[in-house]
């Protein structure tokens, strides 16, 4: 019982990630349609900017943390401006989005190491390393508790966003139909900057984080990024409870499975989850399915 | 294969004829004269070139995106060695079971798979070759796991190498020129439309992925034979990139575009080590340092590049032809001065 | 040709074609007055902070031998290669170090994989290579029999059946610990390798393993894996892994409130350990094959001239490439000319130099040199300290 909880709790810390940025990748699909690799990368440049923020501008964390949200979300924006719109605009397949999107990726993880360093980083130290006991029962560190606290929040705020604001509908409206929302009067260009910025610091706050609780390196949002693409296609993908449902399924399922079945295979465990969940339902746990229109 | 009657079939096999003895000829020439490190670059864009025909034909020709194309190397270059070294079969049964073997896994993976509309083929082949390398790193008394399996016989010689990229580009041309690939590019262009029309298209997407995980076998199999050392970390997430590279570097549905796409991403590397090694010689260590790193930005902004500004490769969907080769490159380049594929919509 | 691309596009071609020939040619030619020395290591990815320890030391004992006047008169000059720490890369890396820079012997990996991968080449091109730290038993074996050696691989440090009875004995004798837990990177052989050795000998000194966990490459979250292993209640955990995982099991470890001994191996010998393990560092114990502490003057020698120069402490990495090159300088001083079989065979029989770690000798039955120490040292306060040094007979 006492491993079983505290192996649930090792689970939540990182389903916490995974919901993150799995729906960020949810968000993109919706609208764009196709599979943002560089999203993990996003991750990647935020752990970055933080840390510099912290190491280089002596910015304390809150504002750093605060900081490289604002600026990945940015970032994330410009990417899509300048890798993803052209080729919209040209009415390109959507493989060459998804094609371009892995080179965006390549560019920054190689940037990183080119430009900065390929050696690991550490984050000066801003909370206690001292644990939380939870009764002698489990141990929570408070990193865990800030990655967890940190993701609840953004998801309630994301789902006030989406259901209460004009632009938050105006972005369901995309998602539900990209032409009828253009003739709807909807700026689709101003929305998909939305998308992208909301997707960028979602994933930015993930990547901060994780960067805390293990280390900064440039393969950071690599098998982050992919996991996580995993747990939104399993939730179902388009549908953003869907992606914290998968998101936390693959994570709880992944820490039990490496607790008390193998380690061994503790990567391919959400493999294996993703395409069974795609054998028997191929829109995922809570997706509606997507019809392709002829 | 093709429809065109016996007389063709015998233009093919000569075609064929001739191009195993030139490739042979040619490989075994080079291999001679050259010193060790240029026919090891030239055994590089060769077993490249494979990989990148294998992933063209599934993600060129016929639309559907595979990232886990290393996955179904790794299959063929463990099969080919287990079978060569713990069996002692000879070097062509192994090598050519290890295309087979990577061709059934490949039914395996399709077969579910490819009934998923869209991007799923992505994830879920992405997912494969992770679940092969746990796989691979687990059984250790077969594989050697972690711990690498040393002692792979050499046997990618040159001529190997360039007889068996001939052989994939003289089979790929004439699927791709027969009724099924013209049923490849159907599916590519609409899916919907190739089903109102009579084509099971589950039935040709599920064919091209076998054919192409047959031949990602074979370039795996080359690849362990070449480098006789096999780790489950060579058949990692950026191999299946690179063979994307290469056929985004050299055209989405141009076979010939494969094999200059292959040349291009075999060469920057050993270009700019050569530069760096230069640049430090004369003095400009810090030049020489940089460009020893930098060339994985330079490689990545190339890629953006091509998806930018050529998005269709350097071939732009055309095969590389010539006439004056044009008798000995019949089999595959029938059209008049290269064949255009019908663009996208 | 059938491609109509626009003429700037041509004009790219043109140039890149142009500058890869004199990027090509550039490694023609090169004069009899110097000694080339080819050294591939890591220098970017995931193993590039020990890479470049290597490459320091390397340079170190290039200057020094330079210093003194060179070898048979001539100037001695390295030739860096990257692998990226991918094995792929290997092959390639070695056959241009040997037939474009003409390197007359060579130098590297830091991962024994990666020297495995090297290990063909250097046999079929007949260049000697050695491994400075690269502790797999197979990096100096044949590469299509395992059983005999590769004629032209040596090593400069000890072996990981060594290593790994030394952390047994330790564990055993030194600390009086009975039960055991094993926490190891399953894709890798250092790891694995070091892992098997340790269990084998702690098994025959009459120690139990009560838990054997592993993971996969890229891990991050060791918690699962701690977790199962905290239940298990061990006295030792033996974490034979890379400093960067070995930082963040400590960690970890401490977060779960682990108060077992950790102990690990010769690629845990970073400062990034401590900074990464943090407070959960304190107290590891390490096996490695220098301490920059070692009582020994020679060993503190080293560090002295390591810290003018680079400003950093060094570790095994610098040391051991320090040495690797001292060995290769002794070899073609013995064969009297710079040809790589007359260096293989001198090298062979290196006896009694002086390096930092002790005397050195090459075995050359084993190819692995004689008798080197293993040093234990500990995770204390922000440092490693020299714990003590274990000669093997």
């Amino acid at each position: 019982m006492k491993e079983f909880t505290q192996q649930l709790l090792n689970g939540l810390a990182i389903g916490s990630v995974y919901a993150l940025v799995a729906v960020g990748y949810t968000l993109v699909f919706g609208v764009l349609r196709f599979i943002n690799f560089a999203h993990g990368s996003v991750l990647t440049f935020a752990a970055y900017v933080s840390l510099f923020g912290m190491l280089a501008l002596k910015l304390p964390f809150a504002v750093a943390f605060g900081g490289s949200l604002v600026v990945s979300g940015l970032f994330s924006i410009m990417v899509e401006r300048q890798a993803y719109r052209p080729l919209r605009l040209q009415g390109a397949p959507n493989l060459n989005l998804l094609i371009t999107s892995i080179g965006v990726s390549l560019l920054v993880e190689n940037a990183i190491i080119v430009f900065y360093s390929a050696d690991f980083f550490v984050f000066p130290k801003v909370l206690s390393s001292s644990t939380i006991s939870l009764g002698g029962v489990a141990t929570i560190p408070p990193v865990d508790l800030l990655l967890t606290g940190v993701a609840i929040t953004l998801m309630v705020l994301l789902y006030v966003f989406v259901n209460y604001t004009k632009m938050g509908v105006a972005i369901q409206a995309l998602a539900y139909d990209r032409d009828a929302a253009a003739l709807m009067g909807i700026n689709i260009n101003l929305a998909i900057a939305y998308t992208f910025f909301i997707a960028g610091t979602m994933a930015s706050a993930a990547g901060v984080l994780i960067g805390m609780k293990f280390n900064v390196n440039p393969y950071l949002g690599g098998l982050f990024g992919v996991k996580s693409f995993a747990a939104a296609v399993v939730g179902g993908i388009g549908s953003i409870p869907g992606s914290y449902l998968g998101g936390y399924l693959i994570g709880i399922l992944e820490t039990m499975g490496a607790g008390y079945v193998s380690s061994n295979y503790k990567d391919a465990i959400a493999f294996v989850l993703l395409v069974l969940i795609l054998l028997f339902k191929p829109s995922g746990l809570l997706g509606r399915g997507l019809q392709e229109k002829v | 294969m093709s429809v065109n009657g016996s007389k063709a079939f015998a233009r093919g096999l000569t075609t064929l004829a001739v191009l195993v003895v030139g490739a042979w000829v040619l490989g075994s020439l080079l291999q001679a004269t050259l010193p060790n490190y240029f026919t090891g670059i030239l055994t590089f864009v060769a077993i490249n070139s494979v990989l990148a025909l294998s992933w063209n034909l599934v993600s060129g020709f016929t639309g559907q995106f595979s990232l886990g194309h290393a996955g179904f190397m790794a299959v063929g270059g463990y099969t080919s060695a287990i079978l060569m070294v713990r069996l002692k079969l000879p070097f062509v049964v192994s090598f050519v079971s290890g295309g087979i073997f990577a061709g059934v896994l490949g039914f395996l993976v399709g077969f579910p798979s490819l009934r998923l509309a869209g991007d799923y083929l992505a994830i879920v082949t992405l997912g494969f070759q992770y679940i092969m390398l746990a796989v691979l790193n687990n059984t250790t008394d077969l594989t050697g796991g972690g711990l690498g399996m040393a002692g792979v016989p050499f046997r990618t010689y040159l001529p190997v190498a360039s007889l068996t990229l001939v052989c994939t580009l003289w089979l790929l041309s004439n699927v791709v020129h027969s009724k099924q690939g013209r049923c490849f590019v159907a599916v590519k262009e609409d899916d919907i439309a190739a089903q109102s029309v009579g084509i099971n298209t589950t039935y040709y997407k599920v064919l091209a992925f076998i054919i192409s995980s047959f031949f990602a076998g074979l370039g795996g199999a080359l690849l362990g034979h070449f480098t006789m050392y096999l780790h489950p970390d060579i058949f990692n997430y950026l191999k299946s990139i690179e063979s994307v590279s290469m056929v985004i570097l050299g055209g989405l549905g141009s076979l010939t575009g494969s094999i200059v796409g292959a040349i291009c991403i075999t060469l920057v590397p050993e270009v700019f080590r050569n530069l760096a090694t230069l640049a430090s010689r004369i003095g400009l260590t810090e030049a020489g340092d940089f460009l020893r790193r930098g060339w994985m930005v330079f490689y990545a902004l190339l890629f953006l590049i091509m998806m930018l500004a050529r998005p269709k490769g350097l071939m732009g969907g055309r095969e590389l032809t010539w006439a004056g080769l044009r008798s000995l490159a019949g089999g595959f380049a029938g059209g008049k001065g290269g064949r255009q594929w019908p663009s996208s919509k | 040709m059938g491609f109509r691309g626009s003429s700037s596009l041509k004009a790219a071609a043109f140039a890149l074609v142009t500058v890869m020939l004199a990027g090509v040619l550039s490694g023609c030619g090169g004069g009899s007055s110097e000694i080339k020395i080819g050294c591939f290591y890591p220098l970017t990815g995931a193993n590039a902070a020990k890479g470049q320890f290597n490459k320091n030391g390397t340079q170190l004992a290039i200057d020094d031998i330079n210093a003194a006047g060179g070898l048979l008169g001539k100037k001695v000059v390295p030739v860096y290669e990257d692998t990226q720490s991918k094995k792929e890369n290997v092959p390639n890396v070695v056959r241009k170090l040997i037939e474009q820079d003409k390197a007359v012997a060579l130098m590297g990996e830091v991962a024994s994989s990666n020297s495995i991968a090297a290990g063909p080449v250097v046999k079929q091109l007949k260049v000697p290579a050695i491994a400075p730290t690269s502790t797999n038993p197979k990096v100096v074996m044949d590469p299509e029999d395992v059983t005999k050696l590769n004629p032209f691989y040596f090593r400069a440090c000890f072996i990981d059946p060594l290593q790994g009875a030394v952390l047994a004995n330790f564990v055993s004798k030194n600390l009086n610990k009975t039960k055991a837990a094993l926490l190891y990177n399953i894709a890798q052989d250092y790891n694995k390798g070091l892992a098997q050795f340790f269990k084998e000998r702690f098994q025959k000194n009459g120690g139990t393993i009560i838990a054997e966990e592993t993971y996969p490459d890229q891990t991050q979250d060791f918690k699962p894996q701690l977790t199962k292993i905290k239940e298990a209640n061990p006295e030792a955990i033996i974490i034979p892994n890379t400093y960067a995982e070995n930082g963040l099991i400590l960690r970890q470890a401490k977060e779960l409130g682990i108060n077992a001994i950790f102990l690990a191996g010769d690629a845990s010998h970073a400062p990034k350990l401590i900074e990464i393990g943090g407070d959960g560092a304190e107290g590891v114990y390490l096996t490695t094959l220098y301490a920059p502490d070692d009582p020994d003057p020679k060993a503190q020698a080293f560090a002295k001239k390591y810290r003018d120069k680079f400003k950093e402490e060094p570790n095994s990495n610098a040391c051991f490439s320090y040495e690797a090159m001292m060995v290769i300088g002794e070899a073609v001083k013995k064969a009297g000319k710079a040809e790589p079989q007359a260096i293989r065979d001198a090298m062979e029989n290196v006896k009694d130099i002086e390096v930092p770690s002790g005397k050195f000798t090459m075995d050359p039955k084993t190819h692995n040199p004689l008798n080197k120490p293993v040093v234990v040292i500990q995770v204390k306060g922000n440092g490693f300290v020299f714990v003590t040094k274990v000669t093997p007979e």
